[in-house]
């Protein structure tokens, strides 16, 4: 118990008095994160507005196998991407292993189902007619996807914000990927399983209530944006 | 009235094998007012997305504006058209930048556009409401925008599904005085879908008949609502006094009351017939009249308001709904009194009874 609460003081501290270390994995973090959601965002949207958008043979099907991929075991998305960019993969050229581009790229791959699955969600979740009222109103096809996706942008955001919640969070990918290495892909998962792994619990609790911290205000975020997305629906 | 601006054959519409459209012909000439009526799932907002090309036809062709409808032209012909809605679609903008929707869609340079929105608000009374967010106007509000909206792009045809469907009196009142002074101003071709048969009378020139996918009867508001073609028509068209009955001698006849010569076409004796009558046809006395109408006496078994009217059932030999005037009678019939009802024998609709 002694060694629980020291290290809860101790953690305390580092963050209070802003740790280089603990800044630094932090701000790694964040950037693999916010790099990871924006590439997937600037693909899933709209890839999912022309899901939806467009009538297909086996668009339920599609649909099925995104939403499976929401629980994509992220080890899985390790392995892929390792054989992808280790040295002896189709990749291997570009000497991604172990960097932080790795990182994102198996970030990306872990959350796209997410935002493709959401965008799809929102964009359904408006009513029919405005699609038809697009169409009526002569829109070419962008256009309307356009209109449609602005129309559902607070659904569609509270997607993008999960998704980097589950990208700030993940741990095994960016573990295999990444290799954990101080001072280059050491994150704050990969840093607190080593950490724990090694007995530093100082350390570990302090990513570790950063990381919590991180959550709240995306849960926060998503509450606020879905707030809107209510308000709208019920205007 | 001159050309024909909508052609239609073989028209037609499948969802997973279901047809929920079966194939039709209709014609539309320029400036023409149809209304599309029936009962709700009747297939009339199919029929009117598949022609205004924003939903695929299943089969059958289209020429709008004499062109035929292919996927090329499809874009070019709706450009053309316009389509109002049932629901009320506003997009989460202000007013204005709404009604300017369909122009920035066009391409059309952003001066023109302003121009346009501003004299299209102004000309529909709305001016006052175009920096307001559109999400915050009132239901009979909101169709006024989604119609200016739809009249901005300048429309030569117009097709509105249910516009009125969800809107109070006042504002079903203030659409329609807009819907037809678009086609007086404008000599906009106007295709209404309406579940209130009395919108189509007050609108249309012209009225069809839809029902489960088909067209049961195309004509004038006269010919839907006095001469329907079926029983069903004729409920739909609120006939209330159907009855069936036979020829016999040269009268029309059902449960011993002769309701008026049989027509030529069904003067065969013992021919079956099915026998309408308009309850606002019937006239009502508590004397007996003595005009020259068919009149019969009869005891009164129900007598309810309605609005400013009065509906009374009559026990004649057949069971007869009389609608009169509430005020204009002033009396009350109360059930078991014996009264009078007679009719015009030019008023009685008379079909061959096919069933």
């Amino acid at each position: 118990m002694g060694e629980i609460s020291d290290g809860f003081i101790e953690a305390v501290t580092l963050i209070v008095t802003l740790d280089p270390e603990i800044l630094e994995i932090a701000g790694r973090s964040m950037y693999v994160s916010v790099a990871a959601t924006l590439v997937a965002a600037l693909i899933a949207i709209p890839l999912g507005a022309l899901i939806y958008y467009y009538d297909f043979h086996g668009k339920r099907a599609v649909i099925n196998i995104v939403q499976t991929l929401y629980a994509l075991p992220t080890v899985i998305v390790g392995l892929l991407v390792y054989l992808l960019v280790s040295y002896s993969g189709p990749l291997g050229s570009l000497n991604l292993l172990y960097t932080t581009n790795a990182m994102i790229i198996a970030q990306v791959i872990l959350v796209s189902p997410l935002i493709v699955g959401f965008t799809i969600a929102g964009l359904s979740g408006l009513d029919k007619e405005m699609k038809y009222t697009t169409l009526a109103l002569n829109a070419r096809a962008y256009r309307a996807i356009l209109t449609l996706v602005r129309e559902a942008k607070f659904a569609i955001l509270s997607a993008v914000v999960l998704a980097f919640g589950r990208a700030i969070a993940e741990v095994g990918a960016v573990m295999m990927v990444g290799g954990n290495i101080r001072h280059f892909t050491r994150t704050l998962t990969t840093a607190i399983t080593l950490n724990t792994s090694m007995g530093d619990f100082a350390m570990s609790i302090a990513l570790g209530i950063i990381l919590l911290t991180i959550a709240l205000i995306v849960n926060l975020g998503v509450n606020v944006l879905q707030h809107y997305n209510g308000r709208m629906k019920d205007e | 009235m001159s050309e024909d601006v909508i052609t239609v054959s073989g028209l037609a519409k499948s969802y997973r094998n279901k047809e929920v459209v079966h194939p039709l012909d209709l014609s539309v000439k320029k400036g023409e007012i149809l209304a599309i009526i029936g009962p709700s799932g009747a297939g009339k907002s199919t029929l009117m997305r598949m022609m205004d090309t924003i939903e695929p036809a299943s089969q059958g062709e289209m020429i709008i504006f004499g062109e035929p409808v292919t996927k090329r032209s499809a874009h070019r012909i709706r450009g053309r058209m316009g389509m109002l809605f049932q629901k009320t679609v506003l997009f989460d903008r202000t007013v204005a930048e709404n009604v300017e929707l369909g122009l920035s869609y066009r391409n059309l340079p952003k001066k023109e556009r302003k121009e346009r929105v501003a004299a299209i608000l102004e000309h529909m009374g709305l001016s006052q409401l175009a920096e307001r967010g559109a999400r915050t106007l009132s239901g009979g509000e909101g169709q006024r925008i989604s119609f200016a909206r739809v009249l901005a792009t300048r429309p030569e045809i117009l097709f509105l599904d249910e516009p009125t469907a969800n809107l109070d009196p006042v504002s079903t009142q203030i659409l329609e005085e807009m819907i037809i002074r678009e086609n007086r101003e404008n000599k906009t071709t106007i295709i209404l879908n309406t579940h209130d048969q009395a919108q189509g009378q007050r609108l249309a020139d012209r009225i069809a008949v839809m029902m489960d996918g088909s067209f049961v009867q195309v004509g004038s508001a006269d010919e839907v609502f006095y001469h329907p073609v079926s029983e069903k028509v004729a409920k739909f068209v609120g006939i209330q006094n159907i009855f069936p009955g036979h020829v016999r001698d040269g009268e029309v006849v059902s449960s011993q009351v002769s309701f008026c010569q049989a027509p030529g076409s069904l003067a065969g004796n013992g021919q079956n017939v099915q026998i309408m009558l308009r309850a606002e046809d019937i006239s009502l006395s508590k004397k007996g009249i003595t005009d020259g109408r068919r009149s019969l006496p009869g005891v009164v078994i129900s007598s309810a308001r309605s609005g400013a009217f009065l509906e009374v059932g009559v026990n004649a030999g057949c069971h007869f709904t009389v609608i009169v005037p509430f005020r204009q009678t002033g009396d009350v019939y109360a059930p078991g009194e014996h009264v009078w009802i007679g009719w015009r024998s030019d008023v009685v609709h008379v079909i061959p009874d096919t069933s």
